[in-house]
């Protein structure tokens, strides 16, 4: 379950590093859910634009801040499509990054809740 | 408190510099950079740095790149790569090809990162310490290597020190940087005449022709040196000093003409003006003689020559000596003149700087009423100390 992954990083990225800890991986985690929409947005013109080396680009780029903060499933997605945009077959796969990324917001915002709540 | 070593993380996603940063920071001062020549700018301007932790795949420049541009301008720090799963095939090329200390998978968890970092930072500590170690242990060699020539030759020396006072100068007057290396081939260049037996350097010091036996001896004495000094780590600079110095020694007439000889680099010209005119000098020639026969051998450089005569122009007939008895000496002073024993044995050579050691020598052996007292000293230091 990516969220499970998701929940292991955040909390081997706090450690026991406390309050503060909890903060700096809170602004780690705002940072990334600012990024990514932008990220998946410059896949997504390069792919429409046919330009596979910028999709790839994008999508590699996109893939490592999505696996940074444990999300898996959209770095899976992310990977696969740099895969086929380096291949010359910068397929346009919005839809399912967006999905995917609306799971990561959706289990991030609970792992932060918790901890917050839970220290 | 020392200041805790510095580590730098680059890659070109700013979330991931950001966990990086966070995650080596609770050990070490991070700086970060967004792509290689970032990098290699922050590595120039606020190095050292301990360790370099670079992504693989970045825009320009990838990580390969960039570490191994690292290792070749700041070979001291420690290259990590990481990277991701992806690019396994990457990460052991750079293991075994690029030498890098280690590679980390994305994403890493915190804790092998930072056990990792830790062990980079002390791979670059243990490097420092056994250079520095290394280092120490040479100094204090040639220290005793030197000490034991000025003990049993102490004319050879004597004019050692002359040579690396006055290649010292030269290398100002030339705007050449005087390192360590030509510090130690000007000491080195006089180690041979410890084999001399005190006749035969007693002759050569006075210029007096020698029969063919004792010139062949003398002869040898540059192989001596580098025999001696062979394969002492760090010292190949100054055994290739040596050698260039031999190769085209003009007293080496014996030398075959067919043997090639490499340009010489300026602090083999400035050693070979130095060790020729402190020779010559040795043996009573005066300075403008000594000047005049330098200009004739053509093995002697040019440039160096006339910053020599520039240097002598400066010095000459402003000699300043003053005589003193040894319980006048002090440490710092310059001896003008060889201090020899009431027996005649040489225990001093001309332009040696009293050193508390050699100080307290003069102090036992005067008690035996063993030296030929006054000594002179030359009191125009700033003029002439250098120079012979």
């Amino acid at each position: 379950m990516s969220g499970d992954a998701i929940r292991a990083r955040v909390i081997d990225l706090i450690g026991d590093g406390g309050a503060e800890a909890t903060e700096l991986v809170g602004r780690i985690v705002a940072s990334f859910l600012t990024r990514a929409p932008d990220l998946i947005d410059r896949f997504g013109s390069a792919a429409a634009a046919g330009d596979a080396a910028d999709a790839a680009h994008w999508a590699h780029a996109l893939a490592g801040a999505a696996g940074n903060v444990g999300a898996t499933g959209l770095a899976r997605i992310a990977a696969d499509a740099e895969r086929h945009a380096l291949a010359g077959d910068p397929a346009l796969r919005r839809d399912e990054l967006d999905a995917a990324l609306a799971q990561v917001r959706a289990d991030l915002t609970t792992v932060m809740h918790d901890l917050a709540t839970a220290r | 408190m020392p200041e805790q070593p510095l580590v730098l993380v680059v890659d070109d996603e700013a979330t991931t510099l950001e966990t990086l940063a966070y995650q080596i920071g609770q050990d070490f001062r991070v700086m970060t950079a967004e792509n290689g020549p970032a990098a290699l700018d922050a590595l120039a301007a606020h190095g050292p740095f301990a360790a370099v932790v670079s992504d693989q795949k970045m825009p320009g420049m990838d990580g390969l790149e960039l570490l191994e541009k690292v290792r070749e301008k700041h070979p001291d720090t420690v290259r990590l790569l990481h990277t991701a799963q992806t690019e396994l095939a990457v990460a052991v090329s750079a293991i075994n090809e690029g030498k890098v200390f280690s590679f980390l998978c994305k994403p890493c968890p915190t804790d092998d990162m930072r056990r990792t970092v830790r062990e980079a930072v002390d791979q670059y500590h243990t490097v420092l310490a056994e250079r520095e170690m290394l280092e120490r242990t040479l100094q204090t060699s040639l220290h005793a290597l030197f000490s034991w020539m000025e003990m049993v030759n102490p004319r050879a020396f004597a004019r050692a020190e002359r040579i690396r006072d006055l290649s010292q100068v030269l290398c100002r007057e030339l705007d050449l940087p005087y390192t360590w290396h030509i510090e130690v081939a000007a000491m080195a260049s006089q180690l041979g005449a410890v084999t001399l037996p005190p006749t035969v350097m007693e002759r050569l010091n006075r210029g007096f022709p020698l029969p063919d036996d004792e010139q062949k001896m003398t002869n040898a004495l540059p192989e001596v040196a580098a025999r001696l000094l062979h394969g002492i780590p760090k010292l190949d600079e100054v055994v290739d000093i040596m050698g260039a110095l031999r190769a085209t020694d003009p007293r080496r007439p014996d030398l075959p003409e067919e043997v090639p000889t490499a340009p010489a680099t300026p602090p083999v010209s400035v050693l070979r003006a130095a060790i020729e005119y402190q020779a010559l000098v040795g043996r009573g020639v005066t300075v403008e003689g000594a000047l005049a026969i330098l200009e004739r051998n053509p093995d002697q450089d040019p440039t160096v020559l006339e910053a020599l005569s520039r240097i002598l122009g400066g010095v000459l007939g402003s000699e300043n000596v003053r005589a003193v008895r040894v319980n006048e000496l002090e440490v710092g002073m310059r001896i003008a003149e060889d201090v020899i024993s009431v027996n005649g044995v040489t225990l001093v050579g001309r332009g040696v700087r009293v050193s508390p050691t050699l100080l307290e020598r003069l102090i036992e052996v005067k008690r035996n009423a063993q030296v030929a007292e006054p000594i002179l000293i030359d009191v125009s230091e700033e003029q002439t100390a250098h120079v012979g």
